[in-house]
């Protein structure tokens, strides 16, 4: 009972999250518009969740994660189009593909440092998306659409218009599963090895860490995330092209991730939802046709975060728990050693 | 007695600068060696030859492991030196800043298992034996220079070494910080392992050392048993001064 009690306790802004994901759904009723922007929020977050392990956790910067992501929707994609596949096994195949290519990819990238590392990122993806829009095994500049299949409703769940709760209620458990997943690794053996690298190779290296190996491990679970994250997306959206590799849509993980505090756990759903509340509000105020505007305030929203609060809201959020954390041990240790506040202590 | 590591004709070269020159010496089994010389003999690039972040220009280093097996570890890569059973610190301390005393001590504790508990469990007891017990929540960028050196022992020592290489750990502690870490070393030899000591303080260094090798410009300019480092002209006028020689020949 004790033990289940501490667990509440100690995941007690996880499961307030999760209860809320699962009422509000519920709660607006047949309102498919934010049924939708809660699909998205998830899917970024669990894509922000997987590139958080590489560059938070990791601190190898990926500005490429495009290209997991993409991979993932086209084989979905491609797979369902041309060969009847259901998504569920595209996803598997998505999931496949990705980590080898992370593990062929960055065995060699790794051998960069910094600045150089998160270039080669972004190459990797512009590299993809060049290809995949000439290949026209995969639709070329066209795309590929999937279909939906109404005589196959369970497996083909998500293509269906009419009704999003159930792909929304699946989004979400791979989500929870993801986060769980990102969580336990924090606490792992891999996830002290990952902080011990990025603060410092060489203490790494000293206390027998190969950072080669444990980074190729951490990009390899993350491209399996962000795969899964695409193939959840292609089949919600039922059309990818190209585009899907390009920078744009690798700084949404970015900067999900960064607005709500990297290296965090809790960072890329918070950030997510915030990204999306704003994303939206302004769409509305501006109009859908001058998007350039809100990439702006991102942007600058991005650079106030990065230099007052490099944690993001988590960040703040932490902060201000600390503080009342510290501040009520004190009370407590004054209480214990009968010793006065400042400014009481005036007799001597 | 039988020799852990031996160094021969180790030579460092940067760019012209002779940083190590053909420097030769036997760390020896449960001892405490220490290597002494002004600032920029070539101590610190010695350690970095040693532990693999340099590769040395030429030489050899040779290592004794636990079965007794003879390994070239000249230029292999710092973690798998490591994993060999030799440890270093960092005279520049790298305290893993945004991680707790404790959680510092468990990722060196981590070498030993892959289980969170257990190495929680082995830093726990490296926590009690260098007097860090009350600190462990304390995040590392919040530590003073006392405890940073204190947490970069401990984590070196949580990966468990046969060697433990220990890079100026007592510069800018005051006289009873030194006096704990003496201890300290004198234990970790009572325990069984073999250090390699660099220090500055000579006060510090005498009386716990068996063996002292002295670095000038790169060159070996001495070896021997602390008092006959004291009385040895040539370390004399390179680098201890006559205050020393004097208050040595006294006792
Ligand atoms: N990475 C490096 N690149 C160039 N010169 C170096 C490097 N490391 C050390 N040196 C030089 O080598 C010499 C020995 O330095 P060091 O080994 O740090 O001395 P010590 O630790 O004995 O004070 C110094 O002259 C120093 O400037
Ligand atoms: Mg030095």
């Amino acid at each position: 009972m004790v033990k289940i009690k501490n667990i509440f306790k100690e995941n007690l802004f996880a499961l307030i999250l999760l209860a809320l994901f699962i009422i509000v759904p519920l709660a607006v009723g047949k309102n498919a518009d934010i049924h939708n922007i809660i699909i998205y929020i998830l899917i970024y977050a669990m894509v922000g969740e997987g590139w958080n392990l590489i560059t938070g956790f990791a601190g190898q910067t990926s500005f490429g994660h495009a290209a997991y992501f993409g991979i993932g929707a086209y084989a979905v994609a491609v797979l369902g189009n041309k060969y009847d596949v259901v998504p569920w096994a595209g996803m598997l195949a998505g999931i496949l593909i990705a980590t080898t290519l992370a593990f062929l990819i960055n065995f060699q990238l790794f051998r960069l440092k910094g600045h150089y590392f998160a270039i080669a990122t972004l190459a990797v993806a512009e590299i993809l998306r060049t290809l995949f829009s000439v290949w026209t095994y995969v639709g070329s500049g066209d795309g590929i659409k999937i279909l939906f299949r109404p005589d196959n409703k369970v497996l083909w769940l998500a293509i269906d218009v009419r009704n999003r709760l159930p792909f929304l209620y699946i989004t979400l458990a791979l989500f929870v599963l993801v986060f769980i997943l990102c969580k336990s690794l924090e606490n792992s053996k891999m996830g002290f090895y990952w902080k011990a690298i990025r603060e410092s190779h060489e203490v790494a290296e000293s206390i027998g860490i190969n950072p080669q190996h444990y980074k190729v491990y951490a990009m390899m679970l993350s491209a399996a995330i962000a795969a899964v994250g695409g193939g959840l997306y292609v089949q919600f959206f039922k059309y990818v092209d190209s585009v899907v590799f390009s920078l744009d849509v690798s700084m949404i993980f970015v900067l999900v991730t960064v607005l709500g505090g990297i290296g965090n756990v809790y960072g890329p759903i918070i950030g997510s939802i915030i990204y999306y509340t704003l994303d939206l509000s302004m769409r509305r105020l501006f109009g859908g046709t001058t998007s350039g505007i809100n990439l702006i305030i991102f942007g600058i929203l991005l650079v106030i975060v990065v230099v007052y609060q490099p944690r993001g809201i988590m960040g703040i959020f932490d902060d201000l728990v600390n503080r009342r954390r510290l501040a009520k041990e004190k009370a407590l240790q004054r209480l214990d050693t009968g010793t006065p506040g400042e400014g009481s202590g005036g007799k001597a | 007695m039988k020799s852990v590591i031996e160094i021969r004709n180790l030579t460092m070269k940067f760019g012209e600068l002779m940083a190590n020159e053909d420097v030769s010496f036997d760390i020896e089994n449960n001892g405490i060696v220490s290597l002494i010389g002004p600032n920029g003999a070539g101590k610190t690039t010695l350690f970095n030859c040693v532990t693999g972040f340099y590769k040395p220009f030429s030489g050899k280093v040779t290592y004794w492991d636990e079965a007794g097996v003879e390994q070239d570890i000249t230029g292999r890569p710092t973690h798998e030196i490591c994993r060999k059973g030799i440890t270093r610190n960092f005279q520049i301390v790298k305290t893993l800043s945004e991680m707790t005393v404790e959680q510092n001590i468990m990722t060196g504790a981590f070498l030993h298992t892959n289980k969170t508990s257990e190495a929680r469990d082995l830093a726990e007891g490296v926590l009690r034996r260098t007097g860090l017990l009350a600190r462990k929540d304390i995040l590392g960028r919040n530590l003073t220079i006392a405890e940073r050196k204190r947490v970069e022992i401990a984590r070196a020592l949580a990966t468990e070494p046969r060697v433990l290489m220990l890079d100026e750990c007592m510069a800018g502690l005051n006289q009873t910080e030194i006096k704990d870490v003496m201890n300290l070393i004198l234990d970790l030899k009572a325990q069984g392992l073999t250090l390699l000591v660099v220090e500055h303080i000579m006060e510090a260094i005498m009386p716990i050392s068996d063996k002292i090798v002295v670095l000038d410009s790169g060159k070996k300019i001495a070896e021997g048993p602390p008092q006959e480092i004291a009385n040895n002209d040539e370390v004399i006028k390179a680098y201890l001064g006559e205050k020393y020689h004097a208050k040595s020949k006294k006792s």
